[in-house]
Formats: structure tokens, sequence, C-alpha cells
């Protein structure tokens, strides 16, 4: 039962390498910013609404079937939700970064964009 | 198939633990909010068994594993999260399985990573197949860097247990030529 094994050794090696570059590359991705940003709200798939952050004082909240209150403004962002773990509120606001807010159990995606997508949907869009 | 009782007993006692410390790991806050992330310690007990030895085949862990994720998500009440717990469970278990058995010499908290970010892997790979969607993919560094933290954890938690508790190990039907 030895830890320190040359084997093992190796291994650990490789387990930090590959942290340090998961890190980094989370670093990296933190730092891009779109221009323009779009907001495409995503559920089950479809794209639902399409907003365009730019605008002036555009304040309002949109609430979707499974009670997920998104609220846009300068930022978008989930204040409440039924799921079971709410990571999608805790995730927080989000305006011009690529990392998208997520509710896995809902199906619901938030992603900013260059707006590029085309609406699929007769939603309201704004 | 001949059904050792002790065995048998032994095996719904795992599923219990695991959930016990399923529903514990619920309450403890994490720093860091992102999808799928998630300390995993219910992995000890997947770990455990498959280093167990002895009696204790991979078919074993198998439905430890599928039991656990089952009631977890009934508990949780989060049957959606089921297919991306399965994917990634199953992909963790056959991951840890062949590098088990590929690296005779691999310690246990080496496996428990691949194992880990095996897990986070599947899970993505799965929600990407579901949603047709590859935006989640900027979060696979995050998971990959919380599946080795997680991974080390666990990892480190079963390695100690089999350590410190050689008699413990024999009279669960285990064989303690551990590494």
């Amino acid at each position: 039962m030895k830890l320190l094994t040359k084997q093992n050794i190796v291994f650990f090696c490789i387990i930090a390498f590959v942290f340090a570059v998961s890190v980094v590359s989370w670093f990296i991705i933190r730092n891009i910013k779109i221009e323009n940003p779009v907001v495409e709200i995503y559920k089950n798939g479809e794209l639902t609404h399409k907003i365009e952050l730019t605008s002036d004082k555009l304040d309002f909240t949109i609430i979707d079937d499974n009670s997920n209150v998104i609220f846009v403004g300068h930022k978008v962002g989930v204040i409440h939700a039924d799921c079971p773990d709410k990571i999608c509120v805790n995730t927080g606001f989000i305006d011009s970064g690529v990392f998208p807010i997520i509710c896995l159990p809902n199906r619901l995606e938030i992603r900013i964009t260059d707006g590029e997508n085309e609406l699929r949907l007769d939603a309201v869009a704004r | 198939m001949k059904t050792n009782t002790k065995k048998l007993t032994l095996t719904a006692l795992f599923a219990v633990v695991a959930l016990i410390i399923f529903i514990v790991e619920a309450q403890i806050p994490l720093p860091v909010h992102i999808p799928g992330l998630k300390l995993g310690l219910a992995n000890i007990i997947t770990l455990f068994m498959l280093f167990l030895g002895g009696f204790w085949k991979v078919r074993d862990v198998l439905l430890v594993l599928l039991v656990r994720i089952l009631l977890a998500a009934l508990i949780a009440g989060n049957p959606v999260g089921l297919l991306y717990s399965f994917t990634g469970g199953i992909l963790s278990l056959l991951v840890m399985f062949a590098m088990k058995a590929a690296f005779k010499g691999a310690a246990i908290p080496v496996i428990s990573v691949a194992g880990a970010v095996a897990h986070n892997i599947g899970q993505i790979a799965a929600v990407m197949l579901v949603w047709q969607s590859a935006s989640v993919l900027v979060y696979l560094p995050a998971l990959i860097a919380g599946g080795i933290i997680s991974g080390l954890l666990t990892g480190f938690a079963v390695y100690f247990l089999f350590k410190t508790h050689p008699k413990f190990i024999g009279f669960l039907g285990g064989k303690n030529d551990i590494r």
C-alpha cells in the first residue's frame, strides 16, 4: 500500500498539470467579453426570447412555465426558480461574458451572444 | 445464482450509507455555483466497494451505484437530472474499473480523480447531447478542476479508510491487499 511509487508520482504530476491547465483556461474564458450583447433565452432547446442588452432602461421580468423568473435589465439573471438546486439563481446576473445561465432540471438556458441565431418561435421578444 | 446473506445485507447497507452521504452533502454550501459541480462524496462508497476485492465484484458496485442514483433523484425531487447522473455515474465507474485493471500500482486517489473527472465529462456530454447545444462546454475547465479537487478528497478518504481499518475490511469480506 505505497502511495509514493514512481508510477503514482507520474500520475500526480499529470493531475497537477491538468488542474493548472483547466484553472488557467477557466480564467481566460471568464475574461472573454462579447460586443453588442444579445440575450438569448432557450427553453427546452427552443429559442423563446431574444433581447438586446444595450437598449436603455429595459427592465422587465419573464415568468416561464416552471416558474423561473428571469429579470432583464442591463444584465440578465434568474431571480426565482422552482428547481431544487437553485444553481441558476446562484449564478447571478450576466451581461457580456460567455458563461450561460443554466437550469438543468427545467432545461432553461440563458446565453449571451452577438445575435446570430434567429428566433424560431413567435414569442414576444421585446 | 447463489446469494450470500451477509453480502446481501452489506450491499443494502452500502446503498443506505451512500444515500445518507448524499443527503448530508446536499446541506453543505459550495463557494462557487457551477451547473453540475458538487463534492460527490457519495462516490466514497463506489470507490470503497471497487477496492474491497474478495467476493465484491464490479456488478455489485454497479448495483449500489444505480440504486443510489435512482433514490437520490427521488429524495432530491429532481427526476429530470437522472439521465445526467446516470451517464456521469456509469462513465465514472467504467473509467475507474478500467484504470484499476490497467495500472496495478495506481493509488486510490489517482483512480478517484480519474473517476470524478470522467463523471463530470459524462454529465456535460449528456447535457450537450440532450440540449443539442455546445454552449455548456465553457464550464468544462471548471468541472475538470472541481472534479480533481473532489476526486482527491474522496480518494484520500477511502485510502485512509483502508489503511487504518484492516480488520473492518476483513469483516466486510474484502481482501486487504489494496494499494
